[in-house]
């Protein structure tokens, strides 16, 4: 393993790499230390697979699917807008003024 | 009328879109088309990220339902000085938090533990979402860890991989559950994040990393069982 390189370099350690794989996949790292974090992975097969990790991590958290709206919250919805319109959308913004199907709504 | 409906802000402001300026003059002229495209793209996920903040399906629809209603009250002093979209998920994330408040004085004590058990664990020990096979002692891989990438997409993305990834965020401490399904459910920037969740970029980026950490750790008891 390379760690012992990296301790002895300037390069990072792996505890180091780990702990800031974040900021790098964020692109929130000084150019320099992007090149040292690279470098460390270009020799480290340990931390250049938990890098891969990570994104695998990211990509099936993203594949988690959205909760689906059913149509009758939807229907409600429009309702209120509706009545929202009607009831001269210039008095909307002031305090205290609801009409009733949003008051029904808050109830709920 | 709280403070969390005005969109100053003082993150980095995402100033409203082209195409979201034009919505939100056409809500105002009380057009439904624009509150249909509205909710249709974002009642879902903000139901999913309202869960975050509450113990229970119906508590994060009727929050939802408030938040929009908010948003439509204050609505004439919306300024664009923030997206739209991270101004109405602020206005959801304070309406959650205030009913959370509300609700713990009636909250059965069962349901009332688990949403506190969530909200403490920032302090959670960072070493033991290490990989298994990095040894914290030495700093020094004992083996490479394995590569998932290689493993078949219908493994990774299993139903059963996913769900365990869900319940695992679900498990995770509100402020690490609501950055991390805006970050990688919702795929919102940073900056996007921190303007909604009125939080500081590097509090974003701790948060997301250890969220991010205990969903590979989750993923590693999933795809590797005889690790550790």
């Amino acid at each position: 393993m390379n760690s012992q390189m990296s301790r002895a370099g300037q390069g990072f350690t792996c505890h180091e790499v780990i702990r800031l794989v974040t900021d790098y996949l964020d692109q929130v790292m000084p150019a320099a230390d992007r090149a040292r974090f690279e470098a460390h992975l270009q020799g480290c097969d340990g931390c250049d697979g938990y890098l891969e990790q990570i994104r695998t991590a990211i990509r099936v958290t993203g594949h988690v699917p959205p909760e689906t709206l059913p149509p009758e919250a939807r229907e409600r919805l429009l309702d209120a807008f509706r009545e929202w319109k009607t009831a001269e959308p210039a008095k909307a913004g002031r305090n205290g003024w609801l009409p009733g199907k949003l008051r029904q709504l808050f109830k709920r | 009328m709280g403070p969390e409906e005005s969109d100053h802000t003082g993150a980095k402001a995402q100033p409203a879109r082209d195409g979201e300026t034009s919505l939100v003059d056409r809500l105002r002229e009380g057009d439904e088309g624009a509150f249909v495209e509205l909710i249709d793209r974002y009642q879902a996920p903000l139901e999913r990220f309202l869960r975050n903040y509450l113990p229970s399906p119906d508590l994060a629809e009727d929050v939802a339902q408030e938040t929009w209603v908010a948003m439509l009250q204050a609505l004439p002093r919306f300024e664009g000085r923030s997206s739209l979209k991270t101004w109405i998920f602020r206005i959801g994330a304070n309406r959650a938090q205030a009913r959370m408040r509300r609700e713990r004085r009636t909250l059965s004590f069962s349901a009332l533990k688990s949403a506190m058990t969530r909200d403490d664990d920032e302090s959670a020990d960072i070493e033991q979402l290490l990989p298994s096979a990095f040894s914290a002692e030495t700093g020094m891989w004992a083996a490479p860890p394995a590569r998932w990438e290689d493993q078949p997409e219908t493994k990774l993305l299993s139903d059963e991989t996913v769900r365990h990834v869900r319940e695992t965020i679900e498990q995770l401490s509100t402020m690490q559950a609501a950055v991390i399904t805006l970050r990688d459910m919702e795929h919102w920037t940073a900056p996007e994040v921190c303007e909604a969740l009125e939080i500081s970029e590097a509090n974003q980026r701790v948060l997301l990393h250890r969220a991010r950490m205990k969903v590979r750790k989750a993923l590693e008891s999933q795809l590797e069982p005889d690790a550790s």
